[in-house]
């Protein structure tokens, strides 16, 4: 008996130093009159409530880190210790915090052992807004290659989690590549994607229900490429392209990809039938990236004139708009909305809010495919205005390309290589319709703090969805 | 494991076992627990005693289980050395790279269960671990060792029959020349594709890194002849054919010659099709570095350094990423050449890039070699010619042999003209060529003249036996390799 008593003596002094040393607060013995750098930037970002706990890693160099989390001027609610600097926040506390301080910025108070003394940075702020984000993203994992494929899916996150399940693996149909997911207003049961290898086609979902489709217009030659639903889910309007890529010799940018033919149809989902208008499938102009307004009755899109050389940083595309009469099948005449070519620049992703007020675009020096260009930044059409401006609050000095809106249009996700310049991450941003601006974007949290130090493939085209999507049935694609 | 050496370095090469949690669930999830369990077995193969050691101690694992577990179930020693199917089973099916190693796995995974079913019956039934059994007491006690000996001897030929059967000197032959060549040991590999060169027999793959080992050495023009280059120019490089097998090859060629851009092009595709291997992470932080993308080279930095043997080549890297120069990686566009409109890579016919990296770096010999020697290999001799240097002071056999063809097509006061100068031996040796008897053999036309440009022109050339047109648009024919 007393050799157990001794037993558990020793262990009880063996622990309660270490339970201390967890739950004990440093006082810091000096201040720093900065904040500390965070990897992935959180600080100064506004997240939605429902969003899962951010994990990241401060960059300042220490011995020790001491991080507390608390909410507004209220005393710290947890603190966390971290020899390497790297915080991974407990989801279930997050949220208690976020929800039991509506209004009230997330406070992260970090400080560092150097040189055995304690200093205090200044607190950074996370701001909490109260407007919802859709529950899930939807993207394609993809390793940055440029031609080959092997292993790939789309996926769905939860965006309170760090929960993600695959919508469609190709590990499943036999390493088809799969591509070009699309939601009509985020609706989980009306959606599509495209299959690409032997058993290839157009995968269509509506009311749950799937086909394997090839949708093509007769008058086009090439078949249906990027797509956008119409707001009434009977309709896709698709861009028809000639897709090439061209590799760079030297510099920076490793690629080109560029518009041999694009011309613009709308498939009849429930027809299984698509047309076209001779105004937006000429020879004389590449139009792509069709975008329909939530009224659904104007498509925006990019237009550009073609070049038959290899000159194809000359191609700047403008943004225009078309209305489309569904009832005959007609389009009317092209407008130019944005003469960008003429300022020497080059639109893509045109991307109605769901409130028809703003146009968000993509804006690159030339070309359409802005996600392997550097200089590629989000700006922001007012359709009522006219005036258009850079999202300078959200984009940085790397690339922001592919953008959606959230179905409240409260929010956007878009594709940014802020990171390393060469991985697509999705970032988030808050939208303020009164008064036209974004608040700091963040990256989508992760379990650990160092993900996206480790993680080598890239989140294409992420999408809001307002509901989990049911995981497509490979007999739908191998055996339809 | 000596026999197998080349498939468990082939093994090694496509698997990397890296020590995080996000790998092991993507792992799992993608390809399961057997090739999971496979890769970290093939890590130990780094070192090929460390992985022969792990290698053996799995399998005698596996029979000891499996032997253990058998006799608590029947009872009775295992006379019939049953247990060594599994092992066996598991050796032969890694007597290929087509074979998976997660048959390894599989064997310890059924002996680990055979054991613990043994055991729960052994438990169940009272036996104990001691007293598993008691064997009856037999006329010929002898005779159950003779019956175990020669089922034994049976099961062991059969193996050795079936890994001789399996073995594939080509394969391995490649494999370890490979490894040669990644690891610089450029003679060792130069040896072995001689070796296989003299058992007659010839192979795209080996004449390419071949040439691409000469490439480096800077003998390539006049090494290149000694073996018959029957491939054309696809011993000298891989156009890009969209074929996954190929996308692990291109880069040694170009990073030889400086297409850092084209290199890592191909780095990143061999990383779609292989995955996150360490031959492919290593290019392609190297490649990254050497173009001035420290934070891309450390994201492929960070996953070397979670593996268990190649951490320390990570974190070398990563002690060197801030410096391009530190990779020793000649670059054709050093920093501040122009991005210039339409300054494309050409990935079929490489001769275009490597004459833009000329005008860049007019001092890269290696891309001035590679080019002319693509130049001869597409029967260009006319633009062969254009694009030598006229100061060159000792040229290479070849091309003067390349030369005399071109005189021939001119005359001698048009190629006096233009400066161009063939040696009396080459001259001499020519004449004799073309006076060769009329009924000498194509051997020893071969032994006499296999060496020459001429030789290859009108017998080996992929695209025939004439000098091509200059005007002619050369689209070259890529089927892809038939050995890979």
């Amino acid at each position: 008996m007393t050799h157990h008593i001794s037993h558990r003596l020793l262990l009880m002094a063996a622990i309660i130093p270490i339970l201390s040393a967890c739950n004990n607060r440093i006082s810091p013995e000096s201040q720093v009159d900065a904040s500390p750098r965070l990897n992935p930037d959180y600080a100064g970002v506004t997240m939605p409530i429902n969003m899962a706990a951010p994990s990241f890693k401060v960059l300042e160099e220490a011995d020790d880190y001491q991080l507390e989390v608390g909410a507004g001027d209220a005393s710290a609610s947890w603190y966390l210790r971290s020899k390497d600097g790297s915080f991974a926040l407990d989801l279930d506390k997050w949220r208690k915090l976020v929800e039991g301080n509506a209004g009230q910025p997330i406070k992260l108070t970090v400080s560092t052992l150097n040189d055995g003394q304690w200093r205090g940075w200044l607190p950074i702020d996370i701001y909490i807004n109260g407007d919802t984000i859709d529950p899930w993203i939807a993207y394609r994992l993809i390793y940055p290659g440029y031609e080959l494929w092997n292993r790939m899916g789309i996926y769905q996150r939860q965006l309170s989690s760090y929960l993600q399940e695959p919508i469609i693996e190709n590990k499943d149909i036999e390493l088809q590549c799969v591509n070009c997911h699309s939601f009509a207003k985020g609706d989980a049961q009306t959606m599509m994607l495209h299959v690409r290898g032997p058993q290839g086609g157009t995968v269509i979902r509506r009311e749950g229900h799937d086909v394997k489709v090839n949708p093509r217009c007769p008058a086009l030659p090439n078949g249906a490429v990027y797509p956008s639903w119409h707001p009434s889910g009977r309709y896709i309007a698709f861009a028809s392209n000639d897709i090439k890529q061209f590799f760079h010799l030297a510099g920076d940018k490793p690629i080109e990809v560029s518009d041999m033919w694009a011309d613009l149809m709308v498939y009849d989902v429930e027809a299984d039938k698509a047309f076209t208008g001779p105004c937006v499938s000429t020879e004389e102009w590449l139009e792509t990236f069709p975008s329909w307004t939530p009224a659904g009755d104007e498509i925006y899109f990019c237009r550009a004139l073609p070049r038959n050389d290899l000159y194809y940083d000359s191609i700047r595309y403008d943004l225009c708009k078309v209305s489309v009469d569904l009832a005959t099948q007609t389009f009317g005449e092209p407008e130019v909305v944005i003469a960008a070519s003429q300022e020497g620049k080059s639109v893509s992703f045109p991307r109605v809010s769901p409130d028809g007020r703003w146009l968000l675009y993509t804006l690159s020096d030339y070309g359409n495919f802005s996600i392997w260009h550097k200089e590629s930044d989000l700006w922001l059409l007012d359709l009522v205005t006219g005036t258009t401006r850079p999202v300078d609050e959200v984009n940085s000095d790397n690339v922001e390309s592919y953008h959606t809106w959230s179905s409240t249009g409260r929010w956007i996700v878009f594709s940014s290589k802020r990171l390393d310049g060469l991985w697509g991450r999705p970032y988030f941003a808050h939208f303020d319709p009164a008064t036209g601006t974004f608040d700091k974007p963040f990256a989508l949290p992760q379990p650990q703090a160092d993900f996206y130090d480790y993680f080598t493939r890239s989140y294409n085209i992420p999408e809001f969805i307002t509901g989990r999507v049911e995981p497509i049935s490979p007999e739908v694609v191998v055996n339809p | 494991m000596t026999l197998l050496e080349h498939v468990m370095y082939y093994h090694e090469q496509h698997r990397l076992f890296l020590f995080s949690r996000a790998y092991v669930a993507e792992r799992f999830h993608q390809y399961g627990f057997l090739e999971t369990g496979a890769d970290f077995l093939m890590q130990f193969f780094y070192y090929p005693w460390l992985g022969s050691a792990v290698m053996a101690t799995v399998l005698t694992g596996c029979y000891l289980l499996c032997n253990f577990g058998l006799q608590m179930l029947i009872r009775c020693y295992d006379w019939l050395q049953l247990s060594l199917v599994a092992p066996l089973w598991a050796l032969l099916s890694m007597t290929s790279i087509e074979y998976s190693p997660g048959a390894a796995v599989l064997a310890l995974v059924f002996s680990v269960a055979l054991w613990l079913l043994g055991m729960a019956v052994g438990l169940v039934c009272r036996y104990g671990f001691h007293r598993r059994f008691k064997p009856k007491t037999l006329a010929r006690p002898w005779l159950p060792f003779v019956i175990s000996g020669v089922i034994g001897a049976a099961l062991m030929i059969t193996a050795y029959c079936h890994v001789v059967k399996s073995f594939n000197p080509v394969e391995r032959c490649l494999m370890l020349t490979e490894r040669s060549v990644k690891n610089g040991d450029y003679q060792d590999a130069l040896n072995r594709i001689e070796g296989y060169h003299n058992s007659g027999r010839d192979n795209q793959l080996l004449q390419y890194f071949r040439n691409v080992i000469l490439t480096r050495q800077g003998q390539l023009p006049y090494r290149m002849m000694e073996h018959p280059q029957r491939f054309g120019l696809m011993s000298l490089y891989f156009p890009w054919t969209s074929d996954t097998r190929q996308s692990e090859y291109g880069a040694y060629m170009l990073e030889s010659v400086g297409l850092l851009n084209d290199a890592l092009h191909w780095e990143n595709e061999a990383l779609v099709v292989v995955g996150e291997t360490a031959p492919h992470l290593v290019n392609l932080a190297r490649y990254n570095i050497a173009l001035g993308k420290p934070v891309i080279a450390q994201r492929y930095i960070n996953l070397l350094k979670q593996s268990l043997f190649y951490s320390g080549e990570g974190k070398r890297l990563e002690q060197l990423k801030d410096d391009p120069q530190a990779m020793g990686l000649v670059n054709a566009f050093p920093e501040g050449a122009p991005s210039e409109s339409g300054f494309f890579s050409n990935i079929i016919y490489v001769v275009h890039n490597l004459k833009q990296s000329l005008r860049y770096n007019p001092s890269n010999k290696a891309a001035e070699d590679l080019m002319l020697c693509i130049m001869l290999m597409t029967n260009d001799v006319v633009g062969f010619k254009n694009a030598l240097p006229r100061d060159m002071r000792v040229m290479p056999r070849l091309y003067e042999e390349a030369l005399m063809l071109y005189k021939i097509r001119v005359g001698d006061y048009a190629f006096a003209q233009e400066g161009l100068y063939v040696s009396p031996e080459v001259e001499k040796r020519f004449n004799d060529y073309v006076n060769i008897p009329f009924n000498m053999s194509k051997e020893e036309i071969a032994r006499q003249f296999g060496d020459t440009y001429w030789y290859w022109m009108h017998y080996l050339s992929p695209y025939g036996p004439t000098v091509r047109d200059p005007q002619q648009q050369f689209a070259p024919s890529v089927t892809p390799a038939q050995h890979l």
